[in-house]
């Protein structure tokens, strides 16, 4: 009885080790190629990412920006004598523009959607109102 | 009985079963042993598997030596080119990998329709060359190399299999034209062959990235005013620096013309010249700076110590005359702020050669400076002992010839306390300490210069580079070109060197412009006052909007230059005539 044991437990322990050996080398088959996927992927990854840096400090240009600055946004290099850091060394001759409140219920333009607490996220169109600045108004 | 039936059954047994249990024991011995080795194996796959496997990714220690393996591989991979950015991060050199295009003509069948769907892809390339190229015997031939993205996506789409990509680097530049001289350009291999990509090549091939001290914005409004100046009054070159006073870092250098760093080979010899570093001229008036320095510093003089200004002085066969003379007295302020040439070759005369020679040389002007680019030029300076002729003419500027960047330098000496700094082109690498800095001038010299040089933007040839807001002082200087040994007369070096705040200078800015050519608005005159101090003026209006920089509008009746006017005689005059 012992040695049929004993020859059952060997073949039991060869046949364990090499089932396990197939099933822990397929595993590590697997895992490779997904390493393997992977790398690639990062390295096209990063190599888009050195493409849109390039591509990002192209768009900064600065001259580039100044081009569209002026075409689009009309705008022009500033004057010297309107740069100022410190209100005080303005003179206190400045003219007092009327205030606009910025609450909903008070600033109205014609046609202008404004959600307000009364009604939630729906919208109730306004009437005009003068001096009021369209842009002003919010509304995004 | 038994008992000896059972010892020779034994005994009996004894001698077949010594040899059986010899085989037998042989057996089990092996036995044991393969079935030692198979537990040996089923353990360290039981290992592998499972005590490696998942709990040994979550092991901190196991985590760190396979990043170290994995870091070690990377290393050994090619490197790729270290980038080179600018003070406030932007890229200014990248390597990109770029596909090429190439044919394997035995896989082509019909290259005249081939060749004629690459020529609408690629219309700069040759219909005939290509298909000359594809009825060749070989099995490899290049279309075209660094190809865009969108058009290997289109080559992809014709779907021709006897073509296919080679992936290739390629060096970027994404400011184009904008640092064509101070980052440089390089070939074909990656390697550089001008300015920063040049000089810090080992550094770049290891893959460490270089960052520089230039600022791209300031470095535009530069070249956006020189380059006006230029075309205002038909110039054929300019210069433009702004350098930090303290730190001698470079925040934009511009040479025109210039060339775009992406295409290279279809610039001229001219815009490659690098005019900051390279070129050598003479500096003209803005060298008085100097020469009154160095009265002030080496002599105890009093502002109101008069020169006779009121004839030329003649030297052998030479002659030294004012561009508008004031024939008369003059005190060291109005010497300064006329320009006048009969009054600095006096002082240089009273300092010495010898003194004013070692003077210039502390302010780094007569040797061939050290710089963060290779492409730098030596100074062409009278052999010592200078004589009597040399040392009047070098006062002013004359028979003397420096490079843009040293000038600035120097003068950056003058207006930040007297502190020696050294030009460069990289960030941090500045920073001036009291006590590692060599000191080449006393603070009092350098405040009384602050004075002077404001006194020339208020009363004197700067007028024109005032900025309300930033108190500008500084020097014109209109240099007559010498050509062949003669000095033109029409062909002129106009500049204007300044410095700001001038309370406590922060920044250099130094216009050049070579050859200018009088216009309209400047009534014919080609000098520094109408064609250098305008755009030193402009750039400092940008940059003080672009920096943040707090505006002084201080009380006009606080301006420092205000504390000379006692030492000029003709303000006396002014009084005189105005109390009467």
């Amino acid at each position: 009885m012992n040695i049929y044991i004993q020859y059952f437990a060997v073949f039991l322990m060869a046949f364990a080790s090499g089932a396990s050996l197939v099933v822990v080398s397929h595993k590590v088959q697997g895992v490779e190629r997904e390493i393997a996927r992977a790398e690639r992927e990062i390295s096209r990854e990063q190599e888009a990412i050195r493409i849109l840096n390039a591509d990002w400090a192209y768009l900064n240009n600065p001259a580039y920006l100044e081009a569209m600055a002026t075409r689009y946004l009309n705008l022009s290099a500033p004057k010297a004598e309107g740069l100022v850091s410190d209100f005080s060394s303005l003179s206190g001759n400045a003219v007092e523009s009327e205030a606009v409140p910025l609450e909903a219920d008070r600033i109205a333009v014609e046609g202008a959607r404004v959600p307000t607490a009364e009604n939630g996220r729906g919208v109730v169109p306004v009437s005009y109102v003068a001096n009021a600045h369209p842009q002003e108004v919010g509304g995004r | 009985m038994l008992k000896y039936l059972r010892r020779t059954a034994i005994s009996i047994e004894g001698d077949r079963s010594a040899i059986l249990e010899l085989a037998r024991g042989r057996l089990m011995f092996l036995g044991t042993c393969f079935a030692l080795f198979f537990t040996v194996v089923l353990l360290r796959v039981i290992d592998l598997g499972v005590v490696q496997g998942d709990f040994a990714r979550m092991d901190p220690v196991q985590v760190e030596i396979a990043a170290l393996k994995a870091e070690r591989e990377e290393k050994n991979k090619t490197v790729l080119r270290g980038n080179v950015y600018d003070r406030n991060g932007i890229l200014l050199a990248t390597t990109l990998k770029t596909a090429s295009l190439f044919v394997d003509p035995s896989l082509v069948f019909e290259p005249e329709d081939l060749s004629r769907r690459l020529a609408e892809i690629f219309p700069d390339l040759s219909y005939a060359k290509m298909v000359h190229e594809m009825r060749q015997n070989k099995r490899f031939a290049w279309i075209k190399r660094s190809i865009t993205p969108d058009q290997q996506k289109r080559v992809l789409d014709l779907g021709e299999p006897g073509l296919g990509f080679e992936y290739e680097s390629r060096r970027v530049y994404p400011q184009g034209d904008l640092f064509a001289h101070v980052v440089g350009f390089t070939d074909r291999d990656g390697v550089g062959l001008s300015g920063i990509e040049r000089n810090f090549e080992s550094q770049l091939a290891a893959g460490q990235d270089v960052k520089l001290s230039v600022d791209t914005r300031l470095q535009h409004v530069a070249k956006r005013e020189v380059s006006k100046a230029m075309a205002d009054f038909t110039a054929r070159g300019g210069v433009g620096i702004i350098m930090d006073a303290h730190t001698g870092e470079m925040l934009a250098g511009v040479s025109l013309p210039d060339f775009n760093l992406n295409d290279y080979s279809t610039a001229i010899d001219d815009a490659k010249f690098n005019r900051l570093t390279l070129g050598v001229y003479e500096m003209g008036s803005m060298f008085k700076i100097f020469s009154t320095a160095a009265l002030l510093e080496n002599f105890n003089v009093e502002m109101d110590h008069t020169f006779d200004a009121r004839f030329p002085i003649k030297i052998g066969r030479f002659r030294i005359s004012d561009y508008h003379p004031q024939k008369r007295m003059l005190t060291i302020p109005e010497v300064f702020m006329h320009s006048s040439n009969i009054g600095t070759a006096m002082m240089a005369q009273t300092v010495g050669g010898d003194k004013l020679r070692s003077f210039y040389a502390d302010l780094g002007l007569l040797s061939k400076a050290a710089f963060d680019i290779r492409e730098v030029g030596a100074p062409i300076v009278p052999s010592a002992p200078w004589s009597r002729i040399s040392t009047m003419t070098v006062s002013y500027g004359h028979g003397l010839s420096t490079t843009p960047i040293q000038m600035a330098g120097a003068v950056a000496t003058i207006v930040n306390g007297g502190f020696s700094i050294h030009p460069t082109l990289l960030m941090g690498s500045g920073g001036r300490s009291e006590k590692t800095s060599l000191r080449v001038l006393s603070q009092e010299t350098s405040d009384r210069m602050r004075k002077l040089l404001r006194l020339v933007v208020t009363k004197g040839t700067g007028k024109n580079a005032d900025v309300p807001g930033y108190a500008i002082g500084g020097k014109t200087g209109t240099a007559e070109k010498s050509i062949n040994g003669r000095y033109e007369r029409k062909k002129l070096m106009s500049s204007f060197v300044g410095a700001f705040p001038i309370d406590n200078p922060r920044y250099i800015v130094m216009v050049m412009v070579d050859e200018p050519i009088g216009n309209k608005k400047s009534y014919g005159y080609a000098t520094a006052g109408w064609v250098a101090a305008p755009p030193v003026g402009r750039i400092v209006t940008a940059m003080g909007a672009i920096l943040g920089m707090p505006t002084d509008h201080a009380d006009p009746a606080k301006d420092i230059s205000l504390e000379l006017l006692p030492y000029l005689i003709e303000h006396k005059e002014e009084k005189k005539v105005a109390s009467n």
